[in-house]
């Protein structure tokens, strides 16, 4: 902030005199340690100066706490005004949010078309999350023709970003040759990594793959291992691997694998 | 309306244990609304992560798999086996993320167990009254709670001042598939669950 719009904020908050005064000195932080002790009128009373003197993240977080309803009577329209206000100033949990809400269309009504413009902002801003919604668009067609090679770039560059999602579906998409020539070797390392990433349903799609040889060379082992992660991680139809790999594996290997996907599930 | 029901159902959760809680329904709603005080209590853990463990709380003591059938209403046995299987983890996600943020908001508002009564073959619905602790009137909650599955009792819909959450829930998305189709519901539930809460 230049010290002319510092000073403006400052005349701004002696003149709105009934506003709280000690609030109006203190500082985003402040306000984020009210927020962690549940104080979340102290937190809005603080941040309100601060976004009304344009600082984006103070903005973000009265638009998060009127979309919660914490402090405030839930008012998601609201909400999205502040985000608009944070995004406008390239704040990237704005942008995402906005983005997101305008796709649910559960505050101020549907609309694709600038959900597409705020992922684009935001995606372009380095937000992994954004750029595997983005992909997502594109994938569907939503807010821009169907583009299947635009789709493959965000959703990749979301899941070399971390996002184990983005990692399970572009896995898919080489497996099936959406956007990209398939692969079952690729598709096999992307599901690899996402299953590694603690993704459920791609650490049962790799426990099939090793037990049907699908990419790689079979291992009964290692799709046990894989099934009894998955399995542990909610995914019930894998059982049925686990129930198969162990009567091939023999009861003595099978406990000795499981026992070591059970150190992994702990950590 | 609206806001009312999520209230409730928010301070319903938050509420210490009740003493009157008698049958395996009634002490599956008390044992539910102590796990998640404890859960928002934890000392030495931001909000973020206090709610962040209210989730397994929340995903143990709901039927998810049930709940997102329900709502799904008609279009269920429409969908193809991918669809669902994608849905009931959008819905389950877009559940835990809403509800664990938004219980957040409260801490230790006095919930009551009026009484227990049978609801069908299968189902009991326990009674509540949760008091409002900046003066207001007190809500009537009733936890619709299945018992004799074996994962043990589980909450299925929960009546806010006689509304269902589940036929509500149903009727929006009945009017988003009507709308965007089945899997057009399933991008609304990740764009609801993929929001983000305060930052730091």
């Amino acid at each position: 902030m230049t010290s002319r719009s510092l000073i403006a904020a400052s005349l701004l908050a002696l003149v709105s005199a009934s506003a709280p005064a000690l609030a109006q000195d203190k500082s985003f932080t402040d306000g984020m340690i009210a927020y962690e002790e549940q104080n979340f009128v102290e937190a809005l009373n603080i941040w309100r100066p601060l976004a009304d003197a344009g600082d984006a993240k103070a903005a973000y977080n009265i638009g998060a706490l009127y979309f919660e309803g914490k402090g405030v009577l839930r008012d998601p329209v609201l909400a999205l005004e502040f985000w608009r206000k944070a995004a406008e100033a390239e704040n990237v949990d704005a942008q995402h949010n906005l983005a997101l809400t305008l796709i649910a269309g559960d505050a101020d009504g549907q609309n694709y078309q600038e959900a597409l413009h705020w992922l684009v902002r935001a995606a372009e801003n380095g937000a992994p999350r954004s750029m595997y919604t983005l992909g997502k668009m594109y994938l569907y067609g939503l807010g821009a023709p169907r583009n299947y090679e635009a789709a493959y770039k965000w959703i990749g560059r979301a899941g070399e970003a971390g996002v184990p999602a983005a990692l399970y579906n572009i896995a898919k998409m080489t497996r099936d040759g959406i956007g990209v020539e398939p692969d079952a070797e690729v598709a096999f390392e992307l599901y690899r990594r996402a299953a590694e990433g603690g993704h459920a349903r791609a650490q049962e799609a790799l426990a099939r793959r090793y037990a049907e040889g699908d990419g790689t060379a079979p291992s009964q082992e290692r799709a046990l291992y894989w099934a009894y992660r998955a399995y542990k991680n909610g995914v019930e139809k894998a059982a049925e691997t686990i129930d198969a790999m162990s009567e091939t594996l023999g009861e003595e290997a099978a406990k000795a694998v499981m026992a070591e996907a059970e150190l992994a599930v702990r950590k | 309306m609206k806001i009312l029901r999520n209230v409730a159902l928010a301070l319903a959760l938050l509420a210490p244990l009740s003493p009157a809680a008698a049958g395996p329904a009634g002490d599956h709603i008390a044992a539910m609304s102590g796990q998640a005080i404890a859960a928002l209590q934890k000392d030495g853990a931001t909000l973020a992560a206090r709610e962040k463990a209210l989730r397994p709380v929340l995903q143990q003591g709901f039927d998810m798999d049930r709940i997102a059938r329900f709502v799904a209403g008609r279009y269920w046995k429409r969908a193809t086996q991918d669809q669902r299987k994608e849905y009931t983890q959008a819905f389950s996600d877009y559940v835990l993320a809403t509800y664990a943020r938004r219980l957040g908001g409260y801490a230790g508002e006095d919930l009551k167990i009026v009484a227990e009564k049978p609801a069908g073959p299968k189902d009991v619905l326990v009674q509540t009254k949760i008091a409002n602790s900046s003066g207001g009137p007190a809500i009537d909650a009733e936890w619709r709670v299945r018992t004799g599955d074996p994962g043990g009792p589980k909450v299925i819909d929960v009546l806010v001042e006689g509304v269902s959450m589940a036929v509500t829930q149903r009727q929006d998305f009945s009017s988003v598939i009507r709308r965007d189709g089945f899997d057009g519901l399933i991008n609304v539930l990740r764009a609801r669950a993929g929001r983000q809460g305060v930052r730091q």
